[in-house]
């Protein structure tokens, strides 16, 4: 069975991609997450459940994000969107109550019970996902990518693509990653930095955003990626 | 899963003009922005105009689940209808609601109600015949006619004790967004005394807000709409749905700026694969028009172009626009959609 690299391209105004959220702050990391690209894939494929024969082989491939900003401007802050949950709803009326978030006990919460949350966003970034995968299971990937059996979106349900996201699958690295620039360029679009796993030279973090197990009791293990700059400003 | 089977989605493109308001607030009372392009842009963020439609569906007639904590009392309320005695109601509904919920809102329509009294009675009413594993059985098969339910199925449910009740969202938002670049203005306004002795305002203050063309893409999953809702309820949930995006109107400050701008353009578009939304990168330039005219012909040239681009994987099966000809209603569009679905 032959190596194939498949090659994702994941652009929209606004993008999110969680990975360490608590309650009602919603974050965002700089770069798509490897359980966000590989959830992608299974909303493609229309798998909802646990999938652990799948992830355990998916989560083994290699995947490498390169990420591109406008060539023209700075790279941007996160967008922080505030929102609160149940505000401004009709105390009298019996169905607006109920969308109104209560105590443990059903009861009304102190000052009102509206939920702040907020919410954050990468702006205007672009970013190539290359997976080094079977090839058989890239082409059924392709498969689905062509014709999702749920919606794609970049992180959260809001964040509709504006480009489609399969991008081909080439027979080495280098001409995967050489169209994802050619493509970058098209768009006027310039390397920022890019994601490798392992450790290497640059800055290395450690995720926890391989998933070992989808579905209602979503289960991961830490990998350790290496970000490194390629535009000094 | 036979790909060729599937429902197609209906994609919603719509450009909205709106004078002096500030129909989304921060948490500093400012109007919402993002930048796109390199430019700020005012933005109304998905969960705000999703609000404004679940309310305006409810206004037109929809029939709604409720939220609540208290599925005991609808339990107990159907279990009286279907004959149940006022002890073995009590004691019925009290078990098959702990089995749901503890701290949570329920999310549940009256036929899934119904369907749960109807499962105690082939019980006789009694509550030690109720088996917790059977009774979330219930509520995964009960979750298919929730036909009385519409926003479930619209914007799905999350049942964290019962996952097998979770739905899956159909509808999906995205963030209304200027189609050009905006700066938020500044409204100074002073109040006076009516019982003043001194000569001089009593209070001052300044209000910001936004003039803007928006840019709203809403997509509606069929495939997934029918899953919930089934097939016989789908013609009319896109009537129903269309004409509340249509209607619905975000309510920050509409007391003092009143921002009731309908709809000017639409492309409803009906297509198989991957959902597109327009990503107005470059900002328009006002022209003759305003912005709204050189919105629209933004608009329909990257649709176009977007649509040859994407060859077969665009998949389009009907094209609507609406907004142009002033003897094409909301009604005649909606209704050519639902015929171009082939829905009866």
């Amino acid at each position: 069975m032959g190596k194939s690299f498949l090659l994702l391209w994941l652009e929209a105004p606004l993008q999110s991609w969680g990975h360490d959220s608590k309650f009602g702050r919603r974050d965002t990391l700089d770069f798509p997450t490897k359980s966000g690209v590989l959830g992608l894939l299974c909303s493609a494929r229309g798998a909802g459940g646990p999938e652990r024969e799948w992830l355990a082989q998916w989560s083994a491939f290699d995947m490498r994000v390169l990420a591109f900003r406008p060539e023209k401007q700075a790279r941007l802050p996160l967008l922080r969107d505030f929102h609160m949950v149940g505000s401004g709803y009709d105390l009298d009326d019996l169905w607006q109550n109920l969308l109104i978030p209560k105590t443990s006990e059903g009861k009304r919460a102190v000052g009102g019970g509206s939920k702040l949350t907020y919410r954050y966003y990468i702006q205007d970034m672009a970013f190539a996902v290359i997976f080094e995968a079977n090839s058989d299971p890239v082409n059924d990937a392709v498969t689905a990518l062509r014709n999702p059996h749920w919606d794609l979106f970049l992180g959260r349900k809001t964040c509709v693509p504006t480009e489609l996201i399969f991008r081909g699958v080439f027979d080495s690295f280098d001409e995967c990653e050489r169209s994802a620039l050619n493509l970058a360029q098209e768009k006027n679009r310039k390397l920022e930095f890019s994601v490798v796993e392992g450790v290497n030279e640059g800055e290395v973090v450690t995720l926890n955003d391989v998933p070992v197990q989808f579905g209602v009791d979503k289960k991961y293990r830490d990998r350790r990626v290496t970000v490194k700059r390629h535009i000094f400003e | 899963m036979n790909a060729k089977e599937k429902l197609p989605i209906i994609e919603y493109h719509i450009l909205q003009s709106f004078p002096v308001t500030c129909l989304n607030r921060d948490d500093v009372g400012a109007p919402k922005t993002a930048i796109i392009g390199g430019y700020t842009r005012a933005r109304v963020s998905s969960q705000c105009w999703k609000r404004s439609v679940r309310l305006a569906l409810r206004n037109s007639g929809a029939r709604m689940g409720i939220r609540t904590k208290k599925v005991e009392t609808l339990f107990h309320d159907e279990c009286i209808k279907l004959g149940a005695s006022e002890e073995q109601a009590k004691r019925c509904s009290e078990l098959m609601a702990k089995e749901l919920v503890d701290d949570t809102l329920l999310f549940i329509s009256s036929s899934e109600a119904t369907r749960f009294a109807e499962f105690a009675k082939e019980k006789l009413f009694d509550a030690k015949q109720l088996e917790g594993k059977e009774i979330i059985k219930v509520g995964k098969k009960a979750v298919a006619p929730a036909i009385d339910a519409l926003d479930i199925a619209l914007f799905g449910r999350m049942v964290a004790k019962a996952a097998d009740m979770n739905v899956e969202a159909a509808a999906s938002f995205s963030h209304a967004i200027s189609t050009h670049k905006i700066s938020n203005d500044i409204d100074f306004f002073t109040a006076l005394d009516d019982l003043q002795e001194e000569p001089g305002s009593a209070h001052m203050g300044s209000l910001e807000f936004n003039s803007a063309t928006y840019y709203r893409y809403v997509s509606l999953d069929l495939e997934q709409l029918k899953d919930t809702l089934g097939k016989e309820g789908l013609k009319e949930a896109v009537r129903q749905f269309s004409e509340a995006l249509f209607i619905a109107i975000p309510q920050a400050r509409q007391t003092t700026q009143s921002g009731a701008s309908p709809w000017e353009y639409a492309n409803v578009t009906v297509r198989k694969g991957q959902r597109l939304q327009v990503p107005f990168e470059t900002a328009v330039k006002r022209g003759e028009g305003g912005y709204l005219a050189a919105s629209i012909a933004a608009l329909k040239d990257y649709l176009t172009k977007k649509k040859k681009l994407c060859g077969s994987l665009y998949g389009e099966l009907a094209c609507f626009e609406w907004g142009e000809d002033e003897n094409y209603s909301i009604d005649k569009l909606i209704s050519e959609v639902q015929e171009s679905l082939g829905l009866s």
